[in-house]
């Protein structure tokens, strides 16, 4: 799954239930309710290894009702290598719901002229709603429609469905929760807590099933600059360390 | 309460009136309708009941000038509530609005939200000595008429190879003219999928027409019908026909039978065909006399013969067609119902007569059923009113050619129920011999059909702390005898929780576990049955901020355990969306659902809205994913229209279902359309 942010990767990988800034542009409805521009990079080394590694850059500009954003991933090294690139628009429909649609271009790639690069464009989309002040309930779907390559094996690019919530325990506590069902493999259970200080500094914990990830994390806030360091533990595999960078203006 | 109060509270209500008004009626019915077909294991909804519901809903009951047959065979009304109702109005005058009834003893905010769609609250017409004559009647009225078309954009096997002798779509039509509740007169015509039309067999059109003219509080005759109806009387063990309430969580264990009532539109058997007539004889008894004959399709044996009936109104193929009216069912009978006070009686005897002998074909679990001609059916309900308490009872007994010495042939049902408040209580037992033997009788049970069956049940609705209400039922069943599918006498249990809250008057979450442990054949093993357990879990969100925007959010998982077998899973996430604009007349629904089911007993069943008189209800099995759009646009304030469009993506095969119907596809699309018109 690509990053969403270290706050969301501490977490669990939550990102549905998500409200800061650099987590709500993934989850794409969520930028409607951003107030200021965002500007976001984050890193990621899956279990240590460059081949499996991410880099994201994400950017954010609320437009009256709504939102755009446009998000930028990299995923891989020259032997292999994925890209996706979003573009967004996102509006509140009213005070308490938001919808966001996103364009998505997907490129991968080896190194071995054998195979050619595969090009795709497909879609996603995302709804959040907030019932009370204290909750939000989201969902998103990457690639809704399982729009398929078109190679000699019509390869359909899986499609993921995010359904989870946040919720502000306390003043100082949020829990979220999220259910994840990608059309490859079975369902998986994600849950993070998250503890801030006077909202400048967070201390965040999550796990996730299938596989069983244990994840941490820490976020500090600096004036308009966001910074947020996690990993992500796989029993067998190991630690995969993500760090984000975000820029509020 | 004085009016000044009452006023003040309807005025400070107003806000949260309009935020209950956008409360999920429309989900509440879709979440009682999962549960029928969960219970009863179904794709296929009762016509009946939704067409009870849609015609309710067009012509909605005044809650201040209204009797009981209009809200109580409704499944979550019960007499207390009806009782309370009535004593509210008639201590502090006509109601003002919705938020008034949760003064009301029993009237929960489910309740409410239910009745919403159904009823209207208006100031009582003032009385009239004079009864409109059959003219006043005729020329006075409304006339409605609905179409309705069904497009597949894949075609199945059976068109591919002529299998189907008519085309993919599907049409149905709709007339009633309708005085008040006083006269309401219908014809309505249907042609399924494969069906000809104006064609071969099908010379005059649609394959299926229907229609009746119903009459009531006519002097003496309380109602009267000509052409298609049902018959409704008792706990539903002599005699009830079409729709059988459902048992709902919260709800009424004890029907309330309405006697002679109207028959589906688009209902193809299962309904009576001829007169009946509903007459006061007394102050307190009535009497209904009524009389049947119909052609049935049946499985012919040579030409003086049929092995069963035929319950799907498919006539597609050349087999098909030849089981169309080979039989001919005559019904005669009557009923005689006594209410005073809290007491209710009633005797119901009719008999069955077909012009060819039914012979089934002998299986194991065939001993004891009806063979020949002829079958009586004769038996008595009871219930009493005893404060907060309703008991109740029916005994019926059959008589036929093919009677079985050793076994009586009787079902009989005893149960009490009670309410108090926003809390009520059921439980009931039951015994239905394997010989009895009726053709049109709907039970309370596991079963649909009136045998060979014995249980034990109860449910109980309460209000737990922090305002979650909580729905808690149990049911403990056996079988006698055999059955399809399992090859010797079985047991079996099912438990139901579920609980729910209304956060906010705009906000809901429910949780719902439900368990079925039952017994059938194994796969592996000739003849040996083995135990089946089924669970499934269930959490809703819905939302409706305002009335425009609502949405609901569901996770569904089920497992499915059998004996030596692998366990199945079943999994669901779905989104809705509904949006409906206070400036134009338009709703639009669309649904995004993601499902991985691993075999059909995992399967997963999920209400979809749908255009009006239609319905869907998809048991999700498979990998994949579904869609629909759902639009509807009042072009003016009696000219509606409709169109749905739906898409079901595999990801685990390249052709969808079997047989005829098999489409060599990995994916389904279907458009429908609807035109209403009102005049």
């Amino acid at each position: 799954m690509p990053p969403i942010g270290g706050a969301g990767m501490s977490l669990g990988g939550v990102s549905v239930g998500l409200s800061d800034p650099y987590g709500s542009i993934h989850n794409l409805a969520g930028a409607a309710f951003l107030s200021q521009k965002v500007l976001g990079v984050s890193m990621q080394q899956t279990y240590l290894n460059a081949a499996f590694s991410y880099q994201n850059c994400a950017f954010a500009l609320p437009a009256g009702t709504g939102s755009w954003t446009l998000d930028y991933t990299h995923y891989g090294n020259v032997d292999y290598h994925e890209q996706k690139a979003q573009l967004g628009y996102s509006i509140a429909l009213c005070p308490q719901i938001a919808l966001g649609v996103g364009l998505d271009y997907l490129q991968s790639g080896t190194s071995d002229p054998y195979y050619p690069n595969q090009n795709l464009v497909t879609f996603s989309t995302g709804i959040q709603y907030r019932p009370t002040h204290k909750l939000i309930i989201g969902a998103h779907v990457f690639n809704p429609a399982a729009i398929a390559m078109n190679t000699d094996l019509p390869t359909r690019i899986p499609t993921r469905f995010n359904v989870g919530l946040g919720y502000e325990l306390c003043e100082e506590l949020n829990g979220y929760l999220e259910v994840e069902k990608h059309s490859s493999y079975p369902c998986r259970l994600r849950m993070g807590v998250a503890y801030n200080y006077d909202e400048i500094f967070w201390a965040r914990a999550g796990f996730a099933t299938a596989p069983t990830l244990y994840s941490f994390g820490l976020g500090y806030r600096l004036n308009h600059i966001m910074i947020d360091l996690s990993a992500q533990v796989h029993t067998l595999v190991g630690i995969s360390p993500h760090v984000s960078l975000s820029y509020l203006f | 309460m004085n009016k000044l109060f009452r006023c003040l509270l309807f005025i400070c209500c107003l806000g949260i009136g309009a935020s209950l008004q956008a409360q999920t009626d429309e989900l509440l019915w879709q979440d009682y309708f999962e549960q029928w077909m969960e219970q009863n294991e179904s794709e296929e909804i009762d016509e009946e009941v939704f067409e009870m519901i849609e015609n309710l809903k067009d012509n909605p009951v005044n809650l201040n000038d209204t009797s009981s047959e209009m809200l109580l065979p409704l499944p979550f009304m019960t007499p207390f509530k009806w009782e309370a109702l009535k004593a509210y109005i008639r201590q502090n005058g006509s109601l003002y609005s919705y938020t008034e009834l949760s003064l009301v003893r029993g009237f929960d905010a489910t309740t409410v939200a239910l009745l919403r769609p159904l009823t209207i609250i208006a100031p009582v017409p003032a009385a009239t000595h004079n009864q409109p004559n059959l003219k006043y009647m005729l020329t006075h009225g409304r006339s409605s008429f609905i179409t309705s078309s069904r497009i597949p954009l894949q075609r199945a096997k059976g068109y591919q190879d002529s299998s189907y002798c008519g085309s993919p779509f599907g049409w149905n039509f709709r007339y009633q003219y309708r005085y008040s509740n006083r006269l309401i007169i219908q014809f309505s015509g249907d042609k399924d999928a494969g069906e000809q039309f104006f064609g071969g067999v099908q010379k005059q059109g649609f394959d299926y027409y229907g229609g009746y003219a119903m009459v009531n509080d006519w002097g003496i005759v309380k109602r009267a019908v000509v052409g298609k109806y049902q018959l409704q009387f008792g706990q539903g063990l002599t005699l009830w026909s079409g729709s059988a309430p459902w048992q709902m969580d919260g709800g009424s264990v004890w029907r309330y039978s309405t006697g002679i009532h109207s028959s589906s539109a688009f209902c193809e058997y299962g309904y009576f065909q001829g007169a009946a007539a509903t007459l006061k004889v007394g102050k307190y008894t009535e009497l209904t006399p009524f009389f049947s004959y119909h052609q049935c399709d049946a499985t012919p044996i040579g030409d003086s013969m049929v092995t069963s009936l035929y319950y799907s109104g498919y006539h597609r193929t050349i087999t098909e067609r030849n089981k169309i009216d080979q039989v001919g069912e005559r019904v005669f009978g009557a009923n005689i119902h006594y209410q005073r006070d809290h007491l209710s009686m009633g005797f119901t005897g009719y008999l069955t007569h077909f012009n060819k002998p039914l012979q089934p074909t002998p299986t194991l679990y065939n001993y004891g059923i009806f063979q020949g001609q002829q079958n009586a059916n004769i038996g008595a309900d009871i219930s009493y009113r005893l404060g907060d308490w309703i008991l109740f009872g029916e005994m019926a007994f059959s008589h036929s050619d093919s009677m079985v010495a050793d076994l009586l042939p009787v079902a009989s049902l005893v149960g009490a129920q009670f309410f108090q408040g926003n809390s009520s209580f059921n439980c009931y037992y039951r015994y239905y011999s394997p010989t009895y033997h009726n053709f049109h009788a709907s039970p309370l049970g596991q079963n649909a059909k009136c045998e060979n069956e014995q249980g034990f049940g109860m449910n109980l609705h309460t209000q737990l702390p922090y305002h979650i209400q909580a729905d808690i039922s149990s049911d403990i069943f056996q079988y006698p005898w055999f059955r399809s599918r399992c090859y010797g006498p079985s047991v079996g249990s099912e438990y139901k929780v579920r609980l729910f809250k209304e956060v906010s008057n705009a906000f809901r979450v429910d949780v719902q576990y439900r368990y079925k442990a039952s017994q059938r054949n194994r796969k592996e093993v000739l003849y040996k049955i083995g135990d089946t357990q089924r669970q499934q879990f269930q959490i809703n969100a819905s939302y409706a901020p305002d009335p425009s925007w609502h949405l609901q959010t569901r996770i569904a998982y089920t497992l499915f355990n059998e004996e030596k077998r692998v366990a199945e899973h079943g999994f669901l996430i779905c989104q809705d969306l509904s949006y409906s604009p206070t400036s134009i007349p338009l709703t639009l629904t669309a649904r995004y659902a993601l499902f991985e089911v691993d075999d059909y007993d995992a399967r997963i069943y999920s209400y979809e809205n749908d255009l009006v008189y239609e319905f869907s209800t998809p048991a999700y099995n498979g990998q994949g994913y579904r869609f629909y759009l759902l639009l509807k646009y009042d072009v003016t304030e009696d000219i509606k229209l409709g169109f749905k469009y739906g898409r079901t993506q595999y990801f685990d095969r390249d052709v969808i279902g079997s047989g005829h119907d098999a489409i060599q596809s990995d994916h389904k699309d279907e458009l429908k359309v609807q035109l209403r018109v009102l005049f």
